[in-house]
């Protein structure tokens, strides 16, 4: 039988982009479909043709596939109706008569018919007594074929133990000299230029800082700690008590005085000296606030009683000009904090 | 296998039994018949695209059955698509002076396999032309419209 070429309009090869799919859309499928193309060229040689274009033969191959996984699915369905998951011969014949209900059948009105007697199995019957006999072309294992998954003989995995509760799929150790201490192996195996690179040695790091059943060092405790301080200043061990000597720390009592004037020494150093010094002792009284509006300053919300602190009342409006800002500031500072002792922590 | 009898209104007169027993022991000797027929379409397919749908049976004689039963059905479709080719071979020609005589070859075509497979529900429609274009296969008076 010929095989022709395809008809007017050649089948279209399209790209995975496009709407339309090829027929062969999957590689699963193309082992099936071509031995499917097989047997139907057969049947077709068989029922008389002795040419066809490509495309008959390629629908007929899908019409064949779909036709088997039609009966298949449909026996399926009638023996899980059943009750049972494994089908019967009786749930292929119930699917075959489904399929064949579309065309009719022999005793098809008969709701009683026996199955075994069916019409269908007698049509069956009759292509295996009466129709020559026409094997497939050659033959075919069975598919699908699982590969063998190799395993992979790397260098690295031959000296491998073979662990029973670690599957094999999952990827082997690395090369236990690379984070082991063993210098010897180290430089053996692994390749120097990458050991060299990392200014930091991660490996000696760590293994100093004890690796568990991996680093089987002769290093003690002691020299352990002494390579630790070498290497980092943060890790090293607290002095133990009085090894050096500290100055004790003198806690001021809140009823003492404070010298408002000794801890503010830079700032009027600063000012230029032009605030009057007054008495360190800080009185308790709250002065009265005045507010003076229209200023020019910065910050000028509150104003210190000056008359209680004795100061001259010309000394804001004579000098403010001239002040640098900072100085003013700073004269600020400093009689808020004379004013009120208990905001010192603010200052 | 042959669990019971596959009568579905399970008529238990006398007569149904041995009518039972008949068509058991048949269906037993067509089965057994089907082992000594290869089919043209082989095994390995069938319970290929069987497993893929569900179909779990170990019996080698079910995969011959419904493979004897698949090949019924290509050759069905295929002698009806016979049919009609020949029935286009035999039409009469509409020009008595054609140089050449029809050609008396039977050649599956498309359009017979569409018509012999539209009786058992299958629809198959074959594209006339490729289209690359929207305009494709129009006249050209028709295009400017």
């Amino acid at each position: 039988m010929t095989y022709g070429g395809g008809d007017a309009a050649r089948e279209p090869q399209l790209d995975s982009q496009n709407t339309l799919k090829p027929r062969i859309s999957t590689t699963t499928n193309q082992f099936g479909h071509a031995v499917s193309r097989i047997s139907v060229t057969q049947i077709l040689e068989a029922t008389g043709f002795e040419h066809s274009y490509r495309r008959p033969i390629d629908a007929l191959a899908d019409v064949l596939l779909r036709y088997i996984s039609h009966v298949g699915k449909l026996s399926v369905s009638y023996a899980n109706m059943s009750g049972r998951i494994q089908c019967n011969v009786f749930d292929v014949i119930l699917a075959l008569e489904e399929i064949a209900s579309v065309h009719g059948f022999a005793g098809q009105s008969d709701p009683n018919h026996s199955l075994s007697s069916s019409g269908v199995v007698l049509d069956l019957w009759r292509v295996v007594g009466k129709e020559r006999e026409v094997p497939f072309a050659g033959s075919i294992a069975r598919f699908p074929v699982t590969r063998s998954r190799q395993v992979e003989t790397s260098q690295d995995t031959e000296n491998e133990v073979e662990w029973g509760h670690i599957p094999d799929w999952l990827p082997s150790f690395p090369d236990p000299s690379t984070y082991t201490n063993n210098s010897v192996s180290n430089e053996s195996s692994v390749p120097r230029k990458q050991m060299e690179r990392p200014h930091f040695s991660f490996r000696k790091f760590f293994s100093v800082n004890g690796s568990d059943g991996l680093a089987p060092s002769g290093n003690t405790n002691v020299e352990r700690e002494n390579e630790m301080v070498q290497r980092n200043p943060y890790l090293v061990p607290p002095l133990p008590h009085r090894e050096r000597q500290v100055s004790d720390m003198t806690i001021p009592s809140e009823r003492k005085a404070v010298s408002v004037f000794e801890t503010f020494a830079p700032v009027i150093e600063a000012s230029g000296g032009e605030i009057v010094e007054e008495r360190g002792v800080i009185s308790s009284k709250r002065p009265a606030v005045r507010f003076r509006i229209g200023v020019g300053t910065k910050s000028m919300s509150k104003m210190l009683s000056l008359r209680d602190t004795g100061m001259k009342e010309d000394l804001w409006t004579v000098k403010e000009e001239e002040m640098d800002s900072k100085k003013r500031r700073a004269e600020m500072i400093l009689k808020e904090s004379m004013e009120k002792p208990n905001e010192l922590a603010q200052l | 296998m042959m669990s019971g009898s596959g009568n579905s209104s399970g008529a238990a007169s006398t007569a149904g039994a041995d009518g039972r027993h008949d068509d058991d022991a048949a269906l037993t000797e067509f089965l057994s018949s089907l082992m000594d027929y290869t089919p043209t379409i082989p095994d390995e397919l069938v319970e290929h695209y069987l497993g893929r749908s569900g179909f779990n049976c170990p019996d080698l004689r079910l995969t011959r059955l419904v493979a004897v039963a698949a090949q019924k059905f290509i050759s069905d479709i295929a002698s009806d698509a016979l049919q009609h080719s020949k029935a286009r071979v035999a039409a009469p020609i509409k020009d008595n002076k054609s140089k050449q005589p029809k050609d008396k070859r039977l050649v599956l075509t498309m359009e017979d396999l569409s018509k012999a497979l539209r009786e058992y529900g299958v629809n198959l429609k074959h594209p006339e032309y490729f289209a690359d274009s929207p305009l494709t296969g129009t006249d050209p008076p028709t295009r400017e419209e």
